[in-house]
């Protein structure tokens, strides 16, 4: 009988869970977040928003990973046999996350590629969206392939496919731990040269200015909670995949408290290094900072190659080193998003490790070329916004909702935690998930529906909302439904014999 | 940088980053302690 893999040890898993939780939204989203809802006084929110939700949800998919020790689909069969959907609809969203997001950390590989030289030229708008993306003119013009989008979302494929291949201790795992510390030492490099830069201290002002009143602004409550849930990597399966590679004698709770406080302790870095880059680029522009903030891929591809351009000295190395930092906290993540489906599939229809990672990786390669077409950023912003704000955040609502209050076993899982680990969970972990995330969860998505409802996403054409968006949302819950219908392909041997 | 601006930097230094630098050192505490009652 295979073993189950394990990781080497407590800090190899804590590389692989912080190196799958910073990815790109701590870097190009949560500055922007924290500058639109209140400044420094969002602060209160999110710090609140990671005790009462984040480090509470984190917490159960250790416990379930760890406790039942299987992928998902198996994790939540074990528990009830009319569960075990959930798991596959988890592990189909996180496949069709990792489809896309291998095609930004592409984009990021060749920027750091045209760092040398700042190759982008002085109109970085037109270099990113016509000469690179050669972006179509409308949302159902697909035109052909982009090579040069493609070529390097092949080779990124090919690393990830080399990396699965060697499993979790070897890939995964040795992969986190030599990009973890280069991605933190880059990290650290960027903000200090950034924060020292003429102008940083008014773009740092922007950024961390309090605006208490903001707290009374539900909306401010929400943007915390999103932010916390989205970036912790919960609720698609990877950190119950990974608590189940650990060994059974492991620490559960202040492992999870590590890797949340590294998770926000990073983007907290990141901000104050975007912020203080963008202060010098207004700077030198001679405009008001609000004027030049920008998130998600406008700021990484559009703005900060400016701010490369204008830099004092040394362009192409701060460069290489924002790109280099793109490219690794996205790869650390790509590969964690990639292991659920690899485990669920390998384990239902008994594969080899091998095998699975075949199949896996070659399908996502090939949905992957959809967003590689010339018209693939707006699928790719739909696919993206819908499958994180419906797909990811039911996900774990529903996971959340069946361990609280469907099967009620968060006492059963507050007590494993609390056998195995250094630091004991308290009441208030019951209390923060029977009543304080799935409020929040149902309120954060509430206000998106209300917000689809009022104006289509990014004004994209209605059917293409409908086909891209919500049709990504459902397909994985249909094919969830029908995974769950298909037999299990035993392997439970005694003496090394197959059933 | 303003005062305000000033403070919320260091209550989300201290809150984040001193929070990771406290955990840290407690699971190397715990660590040390196991080690000291299991020797081999």
């Amino acid at each position: 009988m295979e073993t189950r893999e394990q990781w080497s040890n407590r800090a190899g898993f804590l590389f692989a869970a912080i190196g799958s939780a910073i990815g790109l939204g701590n870097i190009w989203r949560y500055p922007y977040i924290a500058y639109e809802n209140g400044g420094g006084a969002f602060l209160i929110p999110y710090f609140i928003a990671l005790l009462t939700a984040g480090i509470p949800i984190l917490l159960l998919e250790y416990s379930l990973g760890h406790r039942y020790r299987g992928s998902a689909p198996q994790v939540f069969r074990k528990i009830s046999k009319k569960w075990e959907w959930l798991g596959w609809w988890q592990s189909f969203v996180a496949f069709i996350i990792v489809s896309f997001y291998v095609v930004i950390i592409g984009w990021s590989l060749n920027y750091t590629y045209y760092s040398i030289g700042t190759q982008w030229g002085d109109d970085t708008e037109a270099f990113f969206f016509e000469n690179f993306l050669g972006l179509s003119g409308g949302f159902w013009e697909m035109g052909g392939l982009q090579w040069k989008v493609l070529l390097p979302v092949f080779l990124i494929w090919l690393i990830i496919f080399v990396v699965m291949h060697l499993g979790v201790r070897k890939g995964i795992e040795g992969a986190s731990r030599i990009l973890m510390p280069i991605l933190i030492l880059m990290m650290v490099i960027i903000t200090i040269r950034a924060v020292t830069l003429p102008g940083a201290g008014e773009g740092l002002n922007v950024l961390l200015t309090p605006d208490f009143s903001s707290l009374t602004d539900p909306q401010v409550w929400v943007a915390a909670y999103g932010q916390v849930f989205f970036s912790l990597s919960i609720g698609f399966a990877i950190m119950l995949t990974y608590a189940s590679y650990l060994p059974k004698k492991s620490d559960l709770s202040n492992s999870g408290l590590i890797a949340a406080f590294a998770n926000s302790g990073f983007e907290f870095l990141a901000a104050l290094g975007v912020f203080g880059a963008l202060g010098f680029l207004a700077a030198s522009q001679g405009v008001d900072v609000n004027s030049v903030v920008n998130a998600g891929v406008g700021l990484a591809f559009v703005v900060f190659p400016q701010i490369i351009n204008q830099f004092p000295g040394l362009n192409s190395l701060f460069g290489v080193l924002f790109f280099g930092s793109l490219l690794f906290a996205g790869f650390t993540s790509a590969i964690s998003i990639l292991e659920p489906t690899i485990a669920s599939v390998k384990e239902k229809f008994n594969l080899s490790r091998r095998a699975a990672v075949n199949w896996v990786c070659g399908l996502a390669f090939l949905l992957s070329l959809l967003y590689t077409t010339q018209g693939g950023l707006r699928y790719l912003d739909t696919v993206d916004h819908f499958i994180n704000q419906y797909g990811v955040a039911l996900a774990g609502l529903v996971e959340v909702l069946l361990i609280a209050w469907f099967v009620r076993r968060l006492n059963e899982m507050r007590t494993h935690i609390n056998e195995i680990s250094d630091i004991r969970i308290g009441n208030w972990w019951n209390l923060c998930l029977r009543v304080i995330t799935p409020v929040m969860v149902l309120v954060m998505t509430g206000f998106s529906l209300f917000q689809e409802w009022l104006k289509p996403y990014e004004d994209y054409p209605l059917n293409g909302i409908a086909l891209m968006g919500w049709g990504s949302v459902v397909l994985t819950i249909v094919v969830a439904v029908v995974f769950q219908r298909l037999d299990w392909k035993q392997t439970q041997v005694q003496g090394g014999k197959k059933e | 940088m303003n005062t305000g601006a000033i403070v919320m930097l260091v209550l989300g230094a201290t809150g984040l980053w001193g929070g990771l630098a406290y955990f840290l050192w407690y699971a190397w505490r715990c660590s040390k302690k196991k080690q000291n009652v299991n020797p081999s």
